[in-house]
């Protein structure tokens, strides 16, 4: 049996854990206190809840009534039905209400080393096409690195790890070097997805009122993160660092590059410790998910933002994804406009995720 | 890869055009800077109290105009237009005249001060400072010259006193919009602004959001930045994050003939935003269902945006970026005295034949009602 190459990979499907898929995986003494107090760590979804549970689809909600829940049920649903090859999934709660906050860091490392442990046992040991995002406590770095040595010891199907939006300090910032350390060690690359630790405020000017707005503004954080770790020079300390925008949107980055390089004619000189240009570090360190895909308000102009996007460097940059189970999914099936070239979409389908993450081809 | 190899603008140097990019036509320019030297130059429009408690205090006035201005900054004050001593542009109405009206005859101007009274906590220093703001810019600005107009300033705080300054100055002939820094307290379509628009409304002004101001916390969702260009550069969230809030509120279906300006916040990422906001109130309608026409909708009718910075791109991607935000929502703006290294004649020949003059001067006309 030749292997045949990979067809579809999708960079962004979520597992959802549970306090009753976690306890089994939590020392006692913290079981204990998760059954007690509960996480006290704020989620977005308590400020501004989402139209539905879990901001899940309907028909996603397995028997266990959690959407994302369920391995199997997510494999049958997704997986099966659309001939994922590979799929990476970002646990949401990992990444969010228990990546710390308003927590004891000794609890916040306990539930993400549960987290991940449920991932592997569950999820991993279950199907052979699941990779996984460790999830890490990233405002607490030290514990963050050893989250991701644990997890890399276990299993080589960790594939990144995943960092929320919104965390105490812009990205950049010297306090989150360590991880870049141990992610370029296992040259892993780092995902930034929607979300955040609990610590800040949803907007730079205070808190939004609803659900669309939070959902809405999901690419809005990811300005201020590229920002930092582009003028904090960064790639310079470490060049091969990857970047993975998950769920941010693509088509803001070229204005965004054009704002960055324009800042750098004029004030270049407060950034002298940079080593190159502000749009070649776009260039060679980033990488952007599909969902929720750009619809320009005309259809014929999606070709043109794509190009756009393209014409930074940033050819096979953009990668399938389709954030099951939420409730704005996109299939496989119906995301990129059918008109689309072959290689274009084979690029974004597959081939661009492969080369990134090093997926190899399939037994058939 | 011809944006790496594009060559770096150099900042302009002395004695060039005003930065008009050669178009001969009417001009408007919706942005022009007034920015009082530190507190001295309000000297007069302050009561001996304030002069008192000030000078007791040795208080330098707002901190937050240098935090967001550094006096030093090439960005600040350009090259062409800064005095080796002495005043330095933006600072008084002569240089103004020198260096903006003189060589380039604008028809109108409109003066934006960032008076920075936000990063004033002390409730009623904050009403002093920002009377004595507006009473400076009506008497040494609006006075001088039948060619200014001028935005008003406002405490950031208190709305009570913000809606007792709008009555006090906002029906001044030559007071044609509030300004609203960016950053600030809350989102402005949150409904404890609503006595402010109310207020605003009732004089006939432009509500016109503005970069710099003061944020209670962070000016972004994920902490401080550390850089100035970083956090520059970055304050786009914030102007995506208001206008959001704005329209997700429905702030414009409760005041129909809101008019609000957004500057010196760019204008490239506008129609990504537009795309966004019109896909997911398609998605989430039922859960903010006042929203009664897709934002890119109420975005056309209610909002303009000023040229200054125009943070272009290769002009065929600056093309592609008019024709999908539609020229009609342009005002030109100088920024003066600020620096971005704007080339107005590259967005002229990119801005399609018809759609020039309605930028450089026709769109401001009508927006802001001027003659």
């Amino acid at each position: 049996m030749n292997p045949v190459a990979i067809s579809l990979v999708d960079t962004d499907v979520h597992n959802i854990s549970y306090t009753d898929a976690l306890l089994p995986y939590l020392p006692q003494r913290w079981a204990e206190r998760l059954r007690t107090f509960g996480v006290r760590t704020r989620a977005e979804a308590d400020v501004t809840p989402a139209l539905r549970p879990q901001a899940g689809r309907h028909d996603a909600v397995p028997p266990c009534g959690v959407a994302g829940g369920d391995p199997v049920f997510a494999r049958r649903q997704h997986l099966d039905m659309f001939g994922v090859d590979i799929a990476i999934l970002n646990n949401i709660p990992g990444q969010i209400s228990h990546s710390g906050g308003n927590d004891p860091v000794v609890f916040s490392a306990a539930l993400e080393a549960a987290n991940n442990d449920w991932t592997m046992d569950q999820w991993f040991g279950s199907d052979p096409r699941w990779r996984g995002s460790v999830a890490i406590q990233y405002d607490n770095p030290a514990f963050a690195v050893a989250e991701i040595e644990r997890c890399r010891a276990l299993d080589d199907r960790w594939v990144q790890a995943v960092v929320g939006t919104r965390t105490e300090r812009p990205f950049g910032h010297e306090k989150y070097w360590p991880l870049f350390e141990a992610l370029t060690h296992y040259d892993m690359p780092l995902a930034f997805h929607p979300g955040g630790s609990g610590s800040g405020q949803l907007s730079g000017a205070g808190w939004p009122s609803y659900y669309f707005e939070n959902h809405a503004g999901y690419q809005y954080p990811v300005v201020s993160q590229v920002s930092s770790m582009v003028f904090e020079g960064v790639f310079d300390r470490w060049p091969t660092l990857k970047v993975v925008v998950v769920e941010g949107g693509w088509s803001w980055v070229a204005p965004f590059v054009w704002r960055m390089e324009s800042a750098m004619d004029v004030l270049g000189s407060e950034v002298s410790h940079l080593q190159r240009r502000p749009a070649e570090y776009l260039a060679e360190h980033f990488w952007f998910t599909t969902q929720p895909m750009e619809e320009p308000t005309r259809s014929e102009w999606f070709t043109g933002a794509l190009d756009q996007f393209s014409r930074l460097g940033l050819v096979e940059r953009l990668m399938f994804s389709s954030d099951y189970p939420h409730w704005d999914y996109d299939s496989p099936a119906e995301a990129l406009p059918h008109d689309l070239p072959t290689d274009v979409r084979q690029s974004i389908m597959a081939d661009t995720a492969a080369a990134l993450y090093g997926f190899g081809r399939r037994a058939r | 890869m011809s944006l790496l190899t594009r060559p770096r603008n150099s900042p302009d140097r002395p004695g060039t055009p005003p930065p008009t990019g050669g178009w001969t036509g009417p001009v408007i320019d919706t942005d022009v800077h007034a920015q009082f030297a530190g507190v001295p130059a309000l000297w007069e429009y302050l009561s001996p109290m304030w002069r008192e408690f000030i000078t007791e205090r040795g208080y330098h006035g707002p901190y937050s105009i240098p935090t967001t201005y550094p006096p030093q900054a090439l960005s600040t004050v350009a090259a062409r237009w800064r005095r080796e001593s002495g005043p330095q542009a933006g600072s008084a109405f002569d240089l103004l005249r020198t260096d903006l009206l003189e060589p380039g005859s604008p028809e109108y101007v409109v003066l934006n001060c960032y008076a920075g009274v936000d990063s004033i906590r002390h409730p009623d220093l904050a009403v002093a400072i920002t009377r004595a703001v507006n009473d400076w810019l009506i008497a040494e600005w609006l006075e001088r010259d039948d060619r200014l107009r001028a935005s008003m300033v406002i405490p950031a705080h208190t709305f009570s006193d913000m809606v007792a300054e709008i009555h006090r100055v906002g029906s001044h002939p030559g007071i044609v919009q509030v300004l609203f820094p960016v950053r600030a307290q809350a989102l402005y379509g949150k409904r404890n602004w609503y006595p402010v628009y109310e207020a605003l409304l009732e004089h006939g002004l432009v509500m016109g959001m503005h970069h710099g101001g003061t944020s209670d916390g962070p000016p972004t969702a994920c902490g401080w930045p550390s850089w100035y260009i970083e956090e520059r550069v970055g304050e786009l969230q914030l102007y995506q994050s208001q206008l959001t809030n704005i329209v997700a509120e429905g702030l414009f279906q409760r005041y129909p003939d809101l008019r609000m300006a957004v500057l010196e916040g760019g204008f490239t990422w506008v129609p990504s935003l537009m795309w966004r906001l019109d896909k997911d109130w398609r998605g989430l309608r039922r859960t903010v269902p006042w929203m009664r026409l897709p934002p890119s909708e109420v975005f056309r009718e209610h909002l303009r945006f000023s040229t200054a910075p125009i943070n272009a791109g290769p002009p065929e991607e600056m093309a592609r970026i008019i024709e999908w935000l539609g020229p009609e929502m342009l005002v030109f703006a100088s920024d003066y005295p600020h620096e971005h290294g704007d080339d107005v004649a590259q967005l002229l020949s990119v801005l399609p034949a018809q759609s020039r003059a309605a930028v450089m001067a026709e769109t401001a006309r009508e927006f802001y009602r001027l003659g």
